[in-house]
């Protein structure tokens, strides 16, 4: 717990709008405030989603439980269930606000005790924010998959033991992951990136999906769009046989406003 | 919107379209703009928050495949005809 927030002792039967028992989660920030619909709800599905003015910019926040958010939020994290849930509503509430206005979404499970030590921060970080917001303008963010219609079925181990047979399993699962960069995917890549502000590569969930051979985010300026797609739809007729192109979007720039850039 | 190029598959786009979830964790998670809470999970806890569930995700794909692969194992005749 940060040294600075006087914690005050927590009073029996202590409700959510109590200080003490609540906390603060931020979405994201925007320039200015919106209306959101009022039946919005926040990330824990309960809480309302409501605007604090923030050094100039307006910051999106819920009042959410304490224990769940702060305390204990990294075992929370680690719970798929919960993880989903909380996600999904992060998203929902993140999108709802790009629809009405440029936003720089917070990371997922950004937690304040209160208003204050939320002022503070985004105060501090003024510069880098007013900078993030000249990045993003006018733009959106694209995912971008491609998976290889069949992929040749795993070499067939035999063994003479348990312990052979693992052996020889890993090292054919190690001699599947060292593939060659394909020239063809090289080339699509290169495609999206002309029209792109720009990318990043890869994505730490769907790695593990089958016959996933490329992954990668774009930010792409609105205006691009239609450029944007034409890349796609012409690299889908070309690779009709071998290949299968999944995108999705546009999604709030996500992957375009942490300190990397 | 749509494309209609053979071998594209939209997902999303529209606002009655659902994306899947790992497309959701793949965005919204180590994404957005770093603020300081009073609390915030650490960036190298985050990192452990992935392996953990990249072990969770990677196992059930795993296991989809293993069923697969029993369904219709290699070995069969079934498959060596096609």
């Amino acid at each position: 717990m940060a040294p600075n927030v006087k914690v005050k002792k927590e009073k029996r039967g202590a409700t959510k709008s109590d200080p003490a028992s609540s906390a603060i989660y931020l979405y994201g920030v925007t320039r200015d405030a919106r209306a959101l619909p009022a039946n919005t709800k926040g990330v824990d599905a309960v809480s309302k989603v409501e605007t604090v003015p923030c050094s100039g910019f307006v910051c999106w926040i819920s009042r959410v439980n304490r224990a769940e958010y702060s305390d204990q939020l990294q075992q929370n994290m680690e719970n798929l269930e919960w993880l989903a849930s909380a996600s999904v509503a992060h998203h929902r509430v993140v999108g709802a606000i790009a629809t009405l206005a440029e936003i720089l979404p917070a990371r997922f499970g950004t937690v304040f005790l209160n208003e204050k030590s939320l002022l503070e921060d985004v105060q501090r970080r003024k510069k880098s924010l007013t900078k993030a917001f000249d990045r993003i303008s006018g733009t959106e963010e694209w995912g971008v998959k491609v998976f290889a219609n069949e992929a040749p079925a795993p070499p067939t181990v035999t063994a003479k033991s348990g312990k052979d047979y693992l052996l020889k399993k890993s090292a054919a699962l190690e001699a599947g992951r060292e593939r060659k960069p394909d020239p063809e995917l090289e080339s699509f890549a290169k495609a999206l990136g002309q029209v792109a502000v720009d990318e990043v590569r890869g994505g730490k969930f769907s790695g593990a999906q089958r016959d996933l051979q490329f992954q990668a985010s774009y930010l792409i300026p609105r205006k691009q769009r239609e450029k944007f797609h034409a890349v796609l739809k012409q690299y889908a007729r070309k690779w009709s046989d071998s290949h299968r192109i999944e995108y999705a979007g546009p999604w709030p720039p996500y992957s375009f406003v942490s300190d990397g850039h | 919107m749509a494309i209609n190029g053979k071998g594209v598959v939209l997902i999303g786009g529209g606002a009655d379209d659902e994306v899947s979830l790992l497309e959701i964790l793949d965005h919204v998670l180590n994404a957005g703009v770093v603020i300081h809470g009073s609390i915030v999970i650490s960036l190298g806890g985050v990192d452990l928050v992935y392996l953990g569930l990249n072990v969770i995700l990677t196992s059930v794909e795993t296991a989809l495949r293993h069923l697969n692969q029993a369904a219709l194992p290699p070995e069969t005749p079934f498959r060596s005809r096609r």
